[in-house]
């Protein structure tokens, strides 16, 4: 029964926000007699959800997957290239301003350009969602690998190690805290870049959908996409806290410190 | 009794010839180390004490092979200064454990980097657990232990490379008092089992030094220059008594005064 309890206690200040608003908006469109396209009431909403699942389910699902894609592909080449800047100065500092530059391009130029090279296919959303989610991945591992302190190089090198065996033994290791705060961020704006992505140009996604439901005057399924996109952001945050929990469970020891042995 | 420290006639295992190192460059450098003549014996323990900043630090990473010398020469087992990585053991102030391997991976690091297999490495390390008084604590993460048992598997991590020189950097400095000198008598006890390894051990506590070493060299403040060298000969076999007799405190109190009197110099 405490197992259940204690995470149900823990996110109840978030719920009761939730529902707080969620009454409150309610009472406000019922109360000034809102129009349905103005603002549509959350049970509208609701009603919407339930009623056009299947229509928002399929949908659901190619978004969904130009996430996963692009954030999966993000974290390939944002591990690849931080390893790279991190192993020799030479790359780093031919490619590290590049990095930085990526950011200062708005991706809501880029995607329409990737549109008239690419198509209109799955390809340019991925590319879309990568692109705005390797940067928090690259520039936090980097940091990460860099954090090794120097006399933890020192007990390497005087055991023999080398370039190498420094940054796969400690380098590596080290920079994963780092790599999963840079994937915590880099998931929320994945799921942002999915929707710009199939805002410019496509035939499906929940981008897309309501990008078509709002010249119908159909809000309450703009709002149902968003509270759908908004819970999928919410899920694969909290998977990738499961995930760090999984593969690096030292670090969450190391921080709170269980009672030594003495 | 001390038949191992009766070690006179046996090789200089390390010997260093008039080192000095200079840090930074142009206006802004400091000479860390000037003129240092040292050496140790086979088998000995060679304390090198002095206030803090003095370059004992910079001193032991020479010895390593970590830094090298702006002048004179550092030979030890016959290897040079650009050859010297790798082949001597050196255990820094922090422990330094890996905290994402459990105590028995963190102490075959080093049997790992020398391309041993785990296996062997593992059961090499097994055997000395429990002389490290580490036994049953195998599978622990080093955020569980003790700062003076992550001290020990740190050191058991050095010994296991199996190197025959030694080099110490305050290794108890950040122990409790009471911890420093349960610590004192169990390294003391494991040396005396590992009678062929040459120790250097740089400390600033004198008695310490006086506690586990042949010989002490006192070094000045910056630059680090010694100042005196001292061979260690106890009437008394070494334990905590040998602290309260007339000899020790007599020889501490020396040492002491040439440790200030070097201080004054500055």
């Amino acid at each position: 029964m405490k197992k259940v309890l204690v995470p149900v206690m823990e996110w109840l200040p978030a719920i009761g926000i939730v529902v707080t608003i969620l009454v409150g908006w309610e009472i406000f469109v019922r109360v000034w007699n809102i129009a349905d396209w103005l603002l549509p009431a959350p049970s509208a909403i609701g009603y919407t959800l339930y009623d056009s699942w299947g229509l928002l389910a399929g949908h659901t699902l190619v978004t969904l997957e130009e996430v996963v894609l692009g954030f999966g592909l993000a974290l390939v080449s944002g591990m690849l290239l931080a390893s790279a800047i991190t192993l020799s100065k030479t790359i780093e500092k031919a490619l590290y301003p590049f990095v930085i530059a990526s950011q200062t391009v708005p991706i809501i130029v880029i995607a329409p350009m990737l549109l008239v090279w690419i198509g209109y296919g799955l390809t340019p959303k991925i590319i879309v969602v990568a692109l705005i989610s390797f940067f928090p991945i690259v520039v936090n591992t980097v940091d990460g690998m860099r954090s090794v302190d120097s006399d933890m190089q020192k007990m390497m090198r005087t055991m023999g190690g080398n370039r190498w065996s420094i940054f796969l033994k400690v380098q590596l290791p080290v920079s994963m805290p780092y790599l999963f705060s840079g994937l915590r961020v880099a998931i929320a704006v994945s799921v942002i870049g999915a929707v710009i992505g199939e805002w410019v140009g496509s035939s499906e996604g929940l981008g897309y959908l309501m990008i078509r439901s709002k010249p119908q005057f159909q809000t309450e399924r703009v709002f149902a996409a968003i509270a759908i996109l908004s819970v999928m952001g919410i899920a694969l945050f909290a998977l990738i806290g499961l995930l760090e929990r999984l593969l690096i469970p030292w670090w969450h020891r190391e921080r709170e410190g269980r009672p030594r042995i003495s | 009794m001390d038949s191992k420290r009766e070690s006179n006639l046996k090789e200089k295992i390390i010997e260093v010839v008039n080192v000095s190192r200079r840090i930074g460059q142009g206006s802004g450098y400091v000479d860390v180390l000037a003129n240092v003549d040292f050496y140790a014996r086979r088998g000995e323990v060679v304390s090198v004490i002095g206030p803090s900043g003095c370059g004992k630090s910079t001193f032991l990473d020479i010895l390593a092979g970590l830094e090298r010398p702006d002048s004179g020469t550092v030979t030890v087992q016959g290897l040079h200064t650009e050859n010297l990585l790798g082949s001597v053991g050196y255990m820094q102030q922090k422990d330094l454990l890996l905290p994402w391997r459990t105590v028995m991976n963190n102490v075959i690091l080093g049997l790992e980097m020398q391309g041993i297999s785990k296996k062997i490495a593992r059961r090499q390390a097994t055997e000395r657990m429990d002389s490290f008084g580490l036994s049953g604590f195998e599978d622990e993460y080093p955020y569980a232990l003790s700062g003076g048992m992550r001290q020990r598997a740190a050191f058991l991590r050095t010994i296991l490379t199996d190197t025959s020189v030694l080099l110490l950097d305050e290794p108890f400095s950040a122990l409790d008092a009471l911890n420093r000198s349960h610590m004192q008598e169990w390294l003391l006890n494991l040396l005396e089992s590992y009678d062929e390894k040459t120790v250097v051990l740089v400390t600033h506590d004198v008695e310490e030094a006086l506690f586990l070493s042949d010989r002490i060299y006192v070094m000045s403040p910056r630059p680090g220059r010694i100042v005196v060298a001292e061979k260690i000969v106890w009437d008394l076999p070494r334990s905590r008594n040998l602290l309260s007799t007339q000899q020790f405190t007599e020889t501490k109190s020396r040492i002491l005064s040439y440790l200030l009197s070097s201080e004054t110099v500055l």
